[in-house]
């Protein structure tokens, strides 16, 4: 019965009355009870979509139309019901049954007949201000300011305004704050708290005798001043950071100089440089005017923030690469969002966000300015430093080129001796394998040449018998014996060379259908378009070859050379901007110095095609000939990428002529083929052999080096004399005059190598092309909206219109964020830096003032603080000088009892709360009590040890078991091969900002703390210590109290540990060094006590 | 809650050393215990509804086994072999070569249900009559590491919590003397790292343990004391300074809870080697899981630890598949024939047993079997045929099995098209996969939530539905 009435229905041969009588029976229940609840006037009109009446489910929401009548594959309505589509499945809650789907299609076959006529109103754009208006009334998109010294009784207990704010929740409630705590309990907090180091005990014993008024100020600002407090401070930012040296994800491939970031966080904390101008230069450190100088004005400062953006995880070997970027953009918008304005943008990335007031517009706005930008290595070598490197470079040159002279001057030699290399040379290039050492030698010294350049010859002809445009593939082809005659084949020759000639024009249409795009000709255009890092490409294209370089196939034309400016020291990185790679090949023609690194890793020399989730990489063999590699685009084709080449090796070089991407698979000819000489002399030889055209070569060559003022291709056919052989390495002969010279010459030159300063480079984020974003609807990237123009989030805007234009817009971008009109930037840092201080922030979730969030616990004081801390020059020593002298600070752990029962969770912050170090806190205390700590600051970082229960791919060389004793903010962040010690206490993910770590107790904890070598043995080297230090066994256990406790050890602790080591001794027997072991037991047992990681 | 939380507050404050005290008293006192369970994050915790399962145990076949050649027999492939591939592929489709290549595997009926199996597995193909075989798994990646991101944590980047995680969270564990979660692996750590076992953004508490083969399976379970004794004696001395500590500072929960994790710690380096310890297993077990067998060995004996984690109330417990010679995971992009026979080799046998096994020791029913990879294999051959054809990765159709634990008996469960390329009917979702799991272990995926970057985050996101067709 049914089955009839549908395929009626679907034959269209119902009549009208009964279509709509199938619409009320069949379609409307199903439109009213499963789609209405989100797709209606009365509700969200989720995605713009209505579907309660026929025009507005015809006209369709921000996908397109829902219903096109009659045709069931263009309504999307259907698409979404059938569940085929995984970017749209409706209803979210689970797939119609399968008739109630069969009736949608049936009805839209029939034309879609709908009753329902109520006119449409246009959809809520209004809501949008609506939005707002409600969100400005959350506390947070409120403006603070600094609120009246609230009144209180005991006036007497207050140092500054913070005590007034607290003590008086404390007095509504008629409680009173905790007692102050001890001299010795307040100097490990401080210590703790300022350097994430246990006091000395020289620092304890000058604090106790310290009876001056001023004694605990004194300590505060001793501390503020120790270099140690930025490492501590610095590790509290990193984890904001998602800080990491690697790209985590299948290979964790290293991010280079990534520890430049954390460096430069360090000194920006020491330094105290003020808040607003550290926002900065985080987001927009490489644009900012003045740029900011390391003090001593050596390198460059500000862009080092910019890594900010770079620290993320990167996927590799993705299959999707514009999902990689929108992915990779959204981690960069949640962590900046969250770091500096503690917001939680990232909701709005697929839908309007459903609690704070932040739209899907605002997050593609935000997220365009982020787009805008890409990541390299930033030479951070300020002018100075340039010109001094590029003064020595010119006298370098200088020599260079003189020396270039009296070499140039006796190729005759070489010509001389041409016919019989090339004879020889030809032979052997056209056999299957190459000739043995001893071959060559044998037939060289037959013919009185150099072993070494007839090696040379043959590599250079085996390699041009394989490129058309090579000066020598004439040769190496006629070379060949085959079963034509020599003038058969040269004929052949002729016409195959005229073919070439005429394809190289590049109006052939051979062109049209390779369809090139030139990226990069360095001989037209030189860097014009490049960013340009370091001095290894000397700051232009240049056409000369160092006496000292192997470059052969090179045609006297400029080309990108990171030889030139300082022989192989030279480091450096030529940049494109981001484009559209939409070709299927990338052919790059190139030499240099081969490199064995990894693909998988970055490389030392080469050119890349950086992509988002994959590179195309194109290395040098080696061989010092300039040659076409060719790479398939594959996943990257129609994808945003830009190509990077790389020097970043003191000891290499990498040569550059052009870079084409193509449809065709084949290098490219155009334009480059034809030297007119070689042709005219292929026309011209009379060659009845193969030795008539050598002899013709050899004429060629012997012309073009008598010229004076060569041509182009005169320039060419002189550079191709020497295959692969510096014109130094080559065998000529000097007069004694031109060979003391030059021995003069290379010996200065050296001496001006040695004394080129080292580039410095940063991880950085430098300014790409500007471009809008298109909203991805329901945040797919494959399924794109409307485009919005870049700006800030319009809740925190000021102006009537917000749009960002000057480049990116990350300059106005960071402005927006460190304008004091800003009512988050000031607030969300305040309470960063409370929460370390005082246990959990004023607003307890740190990276989240939004509605889900929770409110201050004291709202006057966190805006009181925040205008303070502006109106102090955002400085954030101040700010921790203002509140660790308050009375609040100096509370003891152990708070008033009433307090106790009232205020469980110390909301109103009656005492100081008792808290676990840090696994980094607790690695550097072991060090600092066994003496292993080395207090060195800065530089690369130490390679993480690496244990056998560590595995997966990228997994790196293991590092020292102690780290070398460095803290632990310098032991390298591979994401993939985090420490475990830090893991088990709760290092942060780094994968997005994380104010606020965990305090989990798990088992690994115990063990590695028990059972852990690098524990055991730092354990023994502290008992070796303090036998050193204090010969009385109770004198030394007292020594060993205040190191790892800083207190005295109660006389019954020194009875038990006496009890325990004659106890463990005897254990021992015999053993030689059970006296010894036994102190390395108490040690241990000190390292696991609780107290050693809990301070209060 | 905040009365609970003061009562017991105040409680302690009354107690001489508070609660610290009293674990110290006494190692294993249940007073202690209970307490500890205050502040323990494994303690055990009340399903939403009444579970079916207790435990899981996720046979993970890293690489993306391929399942027209083991589970889902596509005969127009042998008969159209060589022919081009005639539907259109997905966009993110790997494979450019688009030729059709018939299973070089034959394939047979079995047990009383009458599923498909090749012959590459002949020991499971006995216990097909527990299992549930769904052949319409569709997950969202083509590569591996986002693929095994997204198959135990339902997003394909990194950082968030692992499936056993989750469970971990939302059950706590019952087992007293080892972690909720374990890893047992047998060689390889599949692409993503050992964040694929990761706990997110949930307390490390719930983070997976690694088990890994050889004398001391867990990183610094071994003790370094030359003697019990010795390291009983330290952490006598410890507790005495622990005493004193609680003293000083007041009662801790914090430090009362880390004083007991230590006697947790303490009793894993003796429960570790236990559970080690196979003398007590009769020689037949060690027979039926191929234990001292050439080929059997290494899983043999993961799949015995995992039963007896299973008996010791363990709660999630992965397998990573063996590292065999010359085989690169379950990742056959050439030469499938051989690399598919020798994982088959290594896995059958024992898996056959575990469900043999588990079900003799009245265990099946309570635990959750589940077998697969981050995706299946395309029925096109991808490299040369003279080096032996290979299949590239293929999330869009491709086959698991679920046995125990609630799971319908002998069920073959949707279908892929006749090429194996989409899943065409009953198509379930890694999503859905995860729904249904927390499902049979009494938990609402939509009500197992952390909150999380300003929202309650959830294993499947906002998607997943329950697949009760496969429900007994």
């Amino acid at each position: 019965m049914r089955f009839l009435f549908v395929s009626l229905a679907a034959s269209g041969l119902l009549p009208a009355q009964a279509q709509m009588e199938f619409f009320e029976k069949r379609v409307r229940p199903v439109l009213a009870s499963r789609c209405y609840a989100c797709h209606s006037a009365k509700t969200l009109a989720s995605g713009g979509l209505r579907l309660d009446t026929r025009e507005a489910a015809r006209r369709g929401g921000n996908r397109g139309p829902a219903v096109v009548a009659s045709h069931a594959d263009l309504s999307l309505l259907l698409r979404a019901v059938r569940y085929t589509d995984p970017a749209v499945r409706m209803p979210p809650s689970g797939k119609l049954p399968d008739h109630e789907i069969a009736d949608l299609e049936t009805w839209i076959r029939m034309g879609a007949p709908d009753p329902r006529e109520e006119a449409v109103v246009a959809p809520a754009t209004q809501s949008e201000e609506a939005m707002l208006s409600e969100g400005r009334k959350w506390w947070a998109f409120q403006p603070y300011r600094a609120h009246p010294l609230p009144r209180i009784r005991n006036r007497l207990w207050a140092s500054n305004f913070i005590d007034h704010f607290l003590l008086e929740g404390l007095e509504k409630k008629q409680l009173s704050p905790a007692p102050r705590a001890g001299k010795l309990t307040l100097i490990r907090r401080l210590s703790f708290g300022l350097t994430g180091l246990p006091p000395s005990t020289e620092q304890i014993d000058r604090f106790l005798a310290d009876t001056s008024a001023q004694a605990y100020e004194k300590l505060v600002d001793r501390l503020l001043a120790s270099p140690h407090y930025g490492e501590r401070w610095a590790r509290h930012w990193l984890d904001l950071a998602r800080f990491a040296e690697t790209d985590g994800h299948e290979f964790d491939r290293e991010k280079p100089n990534a520890w430049a970031y954390r460096d430069y966080v360090i000194r920006a904390i020491n330094a105290d440089l003020p808040f607003d101008q550290f926002i900065r230069e985080q987001i927009a450190g490489d644009i900012i005017e003045p740029q900011r100088r390391l003090a001593g004005g050596v390198r460059w400062e500000s862009i080092t923030g910019t890594a900010f953006f770079a620290l993320g995880e990167e996927r590799n070997a993705a299959d999707d690469l514009s999902e990689v970027r929108a992915e990779k953009l959204d981690n960069q918008v949640d962590t900046l969002t969250k770091t500096f304005l503690g917001l939680t943008v990232s909701c709005a990335r697929c839908h309007n966000h459903k609690f704070d007031p932040i739209s899907t517009r605002d997050y593609y706005a935000l997220a365009g300015v982020l787009d805008g930008k890409q990541v390299i290595q930033a030479c951070l070598d300020t002018p100075e430093r340039v010109s001094e490197s590029a003064r020595i470079q010119e006298e370098i040159a200088a020599r260079n080129r003189r020396l270039a002279a009296i070499y140039t001057g006796r190729r005759g030699q070489l010509i001389e001796k041409l016919p019989a290399y090339l004879r020889l040379a030809s032979g052997w290039a056209v056999r299957e394998t190459d000739p043995s050492d001893a071959e060559i030698k044998k037939a060289a010294e037959a013919e009185k040449l150099e072993p070494a350049l007839l090696k040379a010859w043959i590599g250079d002809l085996r390699i041009a018998s394989r490129e058309p445009d090579h000066l020598f593939y004439p040769l190496a082809r006629l070379a060949r014996p085959g079963e034509q005659t020599f003038p058969e084949r040269l004929t052949a020759m002729r016409a195959e060379l005229a073919e070439w000639n005429i394809k190289a024009d590049p109006g052939h249409p051979i062109h049209k259908e390779r369809n090139d795009m030139v990226v990069a000709d360095f001989a037209r255009t030189g860097f014009a378009g490049w960013r340009l890092d370091g001095p290894a490409f000397a700051g232009a294209a240049s056409a000369f070859v160092s006496p000292q370089q192997v470059i052969s196939g090179h045609r006297g034309l400029p080309l990108a050379n990171s030889f030139l400016a300082a022989a192989n020291e030279g480091m450096g990185f030529l940049t494109s901007k981001t484009f559209l790679a939409d070709r299927r090949f990338m052919h790059v023609r190139l030499a240099g110095n081969s490199d064995s690194t990894s693909g998988r890793q970055p490389g030392l020399l080469r050119v890349s095609l950086v992509g988002d989730g994959r590179d195309a990489i194109f290395t040098p063999d080696g061989s010092g000939r300039l040659q076409w590699r060719t790479s398939g685009l594959g996943k990257m084709l129609n994808e945003l990428a830009f190509i990077e080449i790389a020097d970043r090796t003191r000891s290499g070089h990498i040569t550059v002529d052009r870079i084409v991407l193509s449809d065709s698979r084949e290098p490219p000819m155009a334009g480059r083929f034809v030297n007119a000489r070689l042709l005219r002399m292929i026309e011209q030889t009379e060659a009845a052999s193969l030795d008539s055209l050598i002899t013709g070569y050899a004429a060629l060559l012997a012309g073009a080096a008598a010229d004076a003022q060569p041509d182009a291709d005169s320039r060419w056919l002189q550079e191709s004399l020497l295959p692969a052989v510096a014109l130094e390495q080559a065998p000529l002969e000097l007069s004694a005059a031109e060979k003391a010279e030059a021995e003069t010459l290379a010996r200065e030159r050296a001496e001006f190598t040695a004394r080129l300063p080292e580039p410095v480079f940063a991880l950085a984020s430098v300014e790409d092309q500007p471009r809008n974003l298109r909203v991805h609807i329901g945040g797919s990237h494959l399924n794109l909206g409307e485009e919005v123009p870049r700006g800030f989030l319009k809740i925190l805007s000021t102006g009537p219109d917000d749009g960002f234009r000057q480049g990116s817009g990350r300059r106005e971008l960071a402005e927006s964020i460190v304008s004091p009109r800003n009512p988050l930037t000031a607030r969300v840092i305040v309470n960063r830096v409370w929460k370390h201080h005082f246990g959990e922030g004023l607003v307890r979730t740190p990276d989240n003032f939004g509605r889900t969030g929770q409110t201050p616990t004291h709202p006057e004081l966190l805006d009181t603080l925040a205008a303070w801390f502006v109106d102090n020059g955002w400085s954030l020593k101040k700010l921790h000088r203002l509140m660790l002298l308050s009375s609040a600070y100096r509370m003891s752990n152990i708070g008033d009892r009433r307090a106790a029962l009232a205020d469980p969770d110390n909301r109103l912050l009656h005492r100081i709360p008792v808290r676990r170090l840090e696994g980094e806190a607790i690695r550097d205390a072991i060090l600092a009590v066994s003496g292993s700590l080395d207090g060195t600051l800065f530089g690369p970082s130490v390679m993480p040890h690496v244990s056998e229960y560590q595995d997966g791919r990228g997994k790196p060389v293991s590092g020292p078991l102690d780290g070398n004793g460095r803290r632990s903010i310098y032991i390298g962040v591979r994401r993939n091969f985090l420490p475990p010690l830090f893991v088990a206490f709760d290092y942060p993910m780094t994968v997005t900002s994380i104010g606020k770590r965990g305090a989990s107790t798990v088992p690994s904890q115990a063990l590695m703390l028990m059972n852990n070598e690098f524990v055991v043995k730092e354990a023994a080297k502290w008992a070796d210590r303090a036998q050193a230090a204090a010969p009385e066994p109770r004198a030394r256990i007292r020594d060993m109290f205040r190191s790892a406790f800083g207190r005295a050890a109660e006389p019954a602790e020194i009875d038990k540990s006496i009890g325990f080591l004659a106890a463990q001794r005897k254990r021992r027997g015999e053993a030689k060094d059970a006296e010894f072991r036994a102190w390395a037991d108490l040690a241990h047992a000190l390292f696991n006590s609780k107290e050693f990681i809990f301070i209060r | 809650m905040p009365n609970q939380f003061l009562s017991r507050r105040d409680m302690l404050f009354r107690a001489a050393n508070g609660f610290g005290g009293l674990a110290l008293a006494s190692l294993l006192a249940e007073d202690a215990a209970r307490a500890a369970a205050a502040t323990d994050p494994m303690r055990v915790r009340a399903p939403h509804f009444t579970p079916k399962a207790k435990s899981v145990i996720f046979l993970f076949m890293d690489g993306g086994p391929s399942h027209v050649d083991m589970f889902d027999p596509k005969p127009r492939l042998g008969a159209e072999d060589g022919n081009v591939l005639p539907i259109q592929e997905e966009t993110a489709a790997r494979n450019p070569e688009k030729k059709l290549w018939g299973s070089p595997f034959a394939f047979k009926k079995h047990g009383q249900c009458g599923a498909d199996v090749s012959e590459l597995l002949p020991h499971l193909a006995t216990c097909v009559d527990e299992m549930s075989i769904v052949r319409s798994m569709i997950s969202d990646h083509t590569e591996h590491t986002a693929g095994n991101y997204f198959m135990h944590s339902g997003s394909g980047i990194q950082g968030r919590p692992s499936m056993g995680a989750w469970v971990t969270y939302g059950l706590g564990s019952e087992c007293k003397n080892l972690p909720g979660f374990i890893v047992i692996d047998t060689g390889m750590i599949p692409p993503g790292g050992v964040d694929v076992f990761s706990s997110g953004f949930l307390p490390a508490s719930y983070q997976g343990m690694l088990f890994r083969k050889g004398k001391q399976p867990v990183a610094d379970v071994a003790s370094r004391e030359a003697s019990p004794e010795m390291q009983r004696a330290k952490l006598d001395l410890v507790r005495e300074l622990d005493r004193g500590t609680l003293k000083r500072y007041g009662p801790v929960t914090e430090i009362e809870a880390a004083i007991s994790n230590y006697e947790l710690a303490f009793r894993m380096q003796t429960e570790v080697p236990d559970l080690l310890d196979f003398s007590k297993e009769s020689e037949a077990t060690r027979k039926l899981y191929g234990i001292d067998e050439q080929d059997t060995d290494e899983f043999g004996r993961a799949c015995l630890v995992a039963r007896r984690m299973v008996e010791r109330g363990v709660r999630f417990i992965e397998l990573l598949s063996p590292r065999r010679q010359g085989v690169d995971r379950w990742d056959q992009h050439g030469n499938l024939v051989r690399g598919l026979t020798i994982n088959c080799k290594a896995t059958d046998k024992p898996m056959a047993a575990l469900i043999k096994d588990l079900k003799s020791h009245g265990l099946l029913d309570q635990t959750l079997l589940v077998w697969g990879g981050e995706f299946g294999r395309t029925p096109t051959s991808q490299g040369a045929k003279d080096r032996g054809f290979g299949r590239d990765h293929h999330p869009y159709g491709f086959t698991m099995w679920l046995a125990g634990g609630g799971i319908k008996k002998g069920l073959v469960y949707g279908a892929t098209d006749e090429f194996g390329y989409h899943a065409v009917e009953n198509k379930v979702h890694v999503h859905d996969l995860h729904a249904t799991i927390l499902h049979q272990l009494g938990i609402d995926h939509k009500r197992l939530t952390y909150p999380f970057g300003g929202r309650e985050m959830r294993l499947t996101d906002v998607h997943g539905n329950i697949v009760r067709d496969i429900l007994a």
